[in-house]
């Protein structure tokens, strides 16, 4: 599998992260590397992959549907960047 | 060219749990920004979700009432998207191994509408703009209430059908009590996957999916406008592109919606922090032995045992409270049209009259069918009875009580009623002489004076054999 | 008496027998705490003013002052997983198991430097400046959990609790001479740390001995509602059931874990231990573990997975830090989290980014479940012969600083013997065994089936009383002139 500098500005993007035109050679090539290794898993074949996960639980045994007081908008709010009225403020997303 | 419209929805249902799917914050309605919310809803770091048991099982039993195959082991997968409304940046749903999977609604007309799968998943926050400073406002209290997303085949043709699926939708899942289905409250939101083909072809054509449908009259308009926007675009020889259109019903027309992500670009992956959720056949014996009678069945045993009319029958089951209101009268004795007239009459507008849901209702059937016992054994007249009933109603108040607190006892004595008669022909030589000269209207006027020497608490039967006796025996 | 010799359970008794005071053991923690930062950069946030008393009856280690890895939630105290973008972050809420440390007695002292999302093996990756090894200041302590090694190391606190997702707290264990442990994945509950690789992900203990882990585990373990992968093991007991007892134990020695790749001091080291344990009485084989090949992509594919979408919440939004400069939505995010996080975060989440991305999912992502199947099965077959297996946790001792970051890769492979018991699930524990010719430390791995918390502490516990490894200490700087102790007299035996 060849990483290309596209294949590298379209991952960013998806991540939302900004790659420099003038980094992305180098970092197409690191992450081939990467990935190049990773190719090996190819050569495996065997097992169910669901198997790798936790155990189901019974949908009995799930959480009661019981609510509780929420946490205090002032704690929820304290760490948020900026605030209006209880709200959380953030660029507008609609044109 | 003549064109056909094929319509698949993807409708969105509120459940009606008390707690969030993963936390334990209330699924309360509105609330000011951000107070029904804690670090688990807001996405904070470290925080986990935490299944809520009732969700899990109002999901099945929706699933299994559109008859779903439910799946014996249901997983969760992430939806990776960055929108300032979904705090984690992905949002928890089914992609992989859906909860529910090919059932099927037959609607009235016979159309079979196919459910290509059920699954649950988050609701997301709320983003209020504010256009004069340029800011959205994010608020979180919806993040985390629980949804069912109920995707259909695309097996409908037109507006109607998809007013009668959406219908029936809703009174299922309102019998099933899987969720209030409030559509003003964004509890039932459906979204429109609408293409045209040339009448005849069995090919799909490229569909588009509306959004923003906040009643069945918006979406009615929506499918004509859009089914006529396409076939117009196909006939000038144009191509109809794959897009996402939100629908303003201000404006009437649908605008293409800037793309969130594509969903190709979604990179579902099964949700690490939930383990699968096993349903035995225990588990779903149980739902199914839960499951209330729904509406189709009653109606069509009220009509045939009941012969009530097909009208009266999809009035009386509108609510599956109402229905079972309505049978709990009968279960006590009360003849079912006497039982019928009065729930569709003085029930529904007592209901309305307050904007009260039937389940709801202070007043038990026990109240009710005693008020009805009395107009039939003749202690209440009907007009008493009415004004007794507004008088119970709210607090359920003792029938019995209530009439011999205010004296309204129908008056059946004939010693009194014959005083009262005597009265009246005294005081109204006039109209008795009519009547005795053949004008049977007179009649009509002699009773009501009757009525009123009585406060309207005389049995109308008696009322008029004593008047006519003393009308043809006296001079 | 230098309090600092002590084990955890050895200084939780002369606090319940009042020989020491709770505050005499935080005055010692604070001192060696100012002490030793300047060196080795071990903690982000050092408590301030005076604990509360805790009620000594509550645990063995009730007044034993500890420290938390920084990407454990502590209420009221920042956590910034050594991050520039939760550089601000104090969260309204307490991780589940630092609710019951607290509930147990526990004094913490404060958060520990690590790798940024405890991302990295070398404790480099930390937006706060690198740790640096006890024994040797140009050495990295390993990593992620490497502040939690070198202030255990130290002796800045008597044990600490960690996260390992693919060895971060066997592997600085390792490297600083000191003894952790990863129990089963689901052994203690995930409520509160942040998540790098959720399925992976399992917190544990760092401390001086076999013992003083179990003390620590026996507090944390146990099912918590928030976390619906915990699981409902036998909580508590541990300590109480350490026998040191080998004999007739089956330890299996996997033969992939001793070939190419490993540097000779470690293999000789490491089979020095097997001895050990077979002159307990326990019975060695060698075996093969050919699927071991896999584990090593299998785990970056899925950690990079996992991580990618759990590290999305870091928007700028809700918490933390925000780009400055305004823009549209899509710069604030991208700005953020391009400035926010650094690049070996970076590096992680474009690849798990592009393992899950539609058209390589298949290739990448669900190949890597496959082989993660085929590893737990394979394990399985083991412990069906063998109570534990035995391996090294490192191909070498602590690398120099700097050494690591320029060839990612390269970092990535020498997590090869500790990333089978993530994939796996499996408890798995790194204790001190030797020493390279540049005396540094060397640790073994003892591995056991899920939910075998006990044979495996059982084993450590039986080489620790046969040796004294664990208990040695750095070379002593700056403190050794204020307070020059000896090393104290080898003792032999327990530490109970």
């Amino acid at each position: 599998m060849k990483i290309t500098e596209a294949l590298v500005e379209d991952t960013a993007r998806l991540a939302r992260l900004e790659v420099p035109a003038q980094e992305r050679a180098a970092l197409a090539a690191e992450l081939g590397r990467i990935v190049a290794y990773m190719d090996m898993l190819a050569g495996l074949d065997a097992a169910d992959a669901r198997q790798a996960g936790p155990q189901p639980r019974q949908g009995d045994g799930l959480r009661p549907d019981v609510p509780r007081p929420s946490v205090p908008r002032e704690a929820l709010l304290a760490a948020a960047p900026a605030v209006r009225d209880g709200a959380v403020l953030v660029p507008r997303t609609v044109e | 060219m003549t064109w056909e419209t094929v319509i698949g929805l993807e409708t969105h249902v509120e459940l009606a749990t008390a707690a969030k799917l993963f936390c334990a914050c209330t699924t309360a309605f509105g609330g000011a920004p951000n107070t029904h919310c804690c670090p688990v809803c807001m996405g904070m770091p470290g925080t986990l979700p935490a299944l809520n048991a009732r969700a899990v099982e109002l999901a099945a039993k929706a699933a299994l009432a559109l008859g779903c195959t439910v799946a014996p082991v249901s997983r969760f997968d992430r939806k990776n998207y960055f929108y300032p409304d979904l705090p984690k940046a992905y949002q928890i749903s089914q992609f992989y191994a859906p909860l529910g999977r090919n059932g099927a609604v037959e609607l009235d007309d016979g159309t079979v509408v196919g459910i290509h799968e059920l699954h649950l998943e988050e609701d997301a926050g709320k983003l209020v703009h504010d256009r004069g400073r340029g800011q959205t406002l994010a608020d979180f209290n919806r993040c985390g209430v629980p949804l069912i997303e109920i995707v259909t085949e695309p097996d409908l043709r037109t507006a109607d059908q998809v007013i009668a699926y959406l219908e029936r939708l809703r009174e299922t899942l309102q019998y099933l009590g899987v969720s209030d289905c409030k559509m003003q409250e964004g509890s039932l939101r459906c979204d429109v996957n609408l293409s045209v083909r040339p009448a005849g072809s069995t090919e799909l054509g490229v569909r588009t999916e509306m959004k923003n449908l906040s009643s069945f009259r918006a979406i009615s308009r929506a499918i004509a406008w859009e089914a006529g926007r396409q076939a117009a675009l196909l006939e000038a020889g144009g191509q109809v592109t794959q897009q996402t259109l939100r629908w303003d019903e201000d404006r009437q027309l649908a605008l293409a919606m800037r793309a969130k992500e594509d969903a190709r670009d979604y990179r579902y992956f099964p949700d690490p922090d939930l383990p699968p959720v096993e349903l035995d056949g225990a588990y779903l014996d149980r739902l199914r032995g839960e499951q209330p009678e729904l509406a189709p069945a009653r109606r069509a045993r009220y009509q045939r045992d009941w012969a009530l009319s097909a009208d009266d029958a999809a009035t009386l089951t509108g609510q599956r409270a109402l229905a079972e209101f309505f049978e709990a009268l009968t279960a006590l004795g009360t003849p079912p049209r006497q039982a019928a007239n009065w729930v569709m009459g003085e029930v529904l507008g007592a209901l309305s009259a307050r904007g009260m849901e039937a389940a709801r209702m202070p007043l038990t059937p026990p109240t009710l069918a005693r008020l009805i016992a009395l107009v039939g054994e003749g202690k209440l007249n009907r007009n008493t009875a009415v004004r007794v009933f507004e008088a119970v109603f709210d607090a359920d108040g003792d029938v019995d009580e209530y009439v011999k607190a205010h004296g309204l006892e129908q008056v059946s004595d004939a010693e009194v009623v014959a005083q009262a008669v005597e009265h009246v022909l005294a005081a109204c030589p006039g109209p008795a002489a009519d009547y005795r000269a053949g004008k049977e209207k007179a009649f009509g006027f002699l009773v009501g004076q009757v009525m009123r020497e009585l406060r309207g608490q005389a049995a109308p039967a008696v009322v008029h054999r004593i008047l006519r006796e003393k009308l043809e025996h006296t001079p | 008496m230098d309090l600092r010799e002590l084990t955890a359970l050895e200084l939780g008794a002369l606090l319940r027998s009042g020989e020491v005071t709770c505050a005499q053991a935080a005055a010692a923690s604070r001192a060696a705490i100012a002490a030793a930062q300047p060196d080795n950069n071990a903690f982000l946030t050092v408590a301030e003013g005076p604990a509360p008393a805790p009620d000594l009856a509550a645990s063995p280690l009730a007044g034993v002052p500890m420290a938390y890895k920084d990407n454990i939630c502590t209420k009221g105290m920042p956590t910034t997983c050594a991050s520039k973008i939760l550089g601000n972050f104090t969260p309204c809420y307490d991780a589940a198991a630092a609710e019951r440390l607290r509930r147990a007695g526990a004094v913490s002292m404060g958060k520990l430097n690590m790798d940024e999302f405890a991302m990295g093996s070398t404790s480099e990756t930390s937006f706060y400046g690198p740790v640096k090894n006890p024994w040797d200041l140009s050495r990295s302590p390993g990593g992620s959990s490497g502040g939690a090694a070198a202030a255990v190391a130290a002796g800045e606190v008597w044990y600490a609790v960690g996260s390992d997702t693919g060895g971060s707290i066997r592997q600085p264990a390792s490297h600083c001479g000191v003894t952790g442990m990863k129990p089963t994945y689901g052994a203690v509950s995930r409520y509160g740390l942040v998540a790098y690789a959720s399925s992976l992900d399992q917190l544990g203990p760092i401390a001086r001995s076999a013992a003083d882990c179990a003390a620590v585990l026996d507090i944390m373990m146990g099912r918590d509602a928030r976390d619906p992968t915990s699981l409902d093991l036998p909580a508590g007991g541990l300590l109480a059931a350490l026998t040191g007892r080998l004999r007739g134990k089956k330890i299996g020695l996997p033969r992939q874990c001793f070939g190419d790749g490993l540097e000779d001091a470690v293999r000789a080291a490491v089979l020095a231990a097997a001895g050990v344990l077979k002159e307990r009485g326990a019975q060695l084989e060698w075996f093969d573990l050919p699927v071991m090949s896999y584990a090593v992509p299998a785990y970056y594919v899925i950690a990079c997975a996992e991580a990618s979408s759990n590290l999305a919440r870091f928007d700028g939004v809700r918490y933390g830090w925000r780009a400055e400069g305004g823009g549209d939505l899509e710069t604030l995010y991208r700005r953020t989290r391009t400035e926010g996080f650094g690049s070996e975060v970076r590096r992680r989440i474009l690849l798990g980014t592009f393992v899950l991305s539609a058209g390589y999912y298949d290739a990448y992502y669900k190949r890597a479940l496959r082989a993660r199947a085929a590893i737990g099965q394979a394990f399985g077959r083991a412990f069906q012969k063998y109570d534990l297996l035995l391996t090294p946790v490192a191909p070498a001792a602590a690398p120099r600083l700097g050494e690591s970051l320029s060839d990612p890769l390269k970092m990535y492979l020498s997590d090869v013997y500790t990333v089978p018991a993530n994939l796996a699930g499996l408890p798995a524990l790194s204790m001190p065994c030797g020493f390279d010719g540049d005396g540094l430390p060397i640790g073994a791995q003892l591995l056991g089936p899920a939910g075998g918390e006990l044979a495996v502490l059982d084993a450590a516990h039986a080489f620790q009383q046969e040796t004294d490894w664990h208990k040695r200490r750095p070379p002593a700087r700056k403190t050794a002139e204020r307070s020059p102790s000896p090393a104290e007299p080898e003792r032999k035996g327990g530490s109970l």
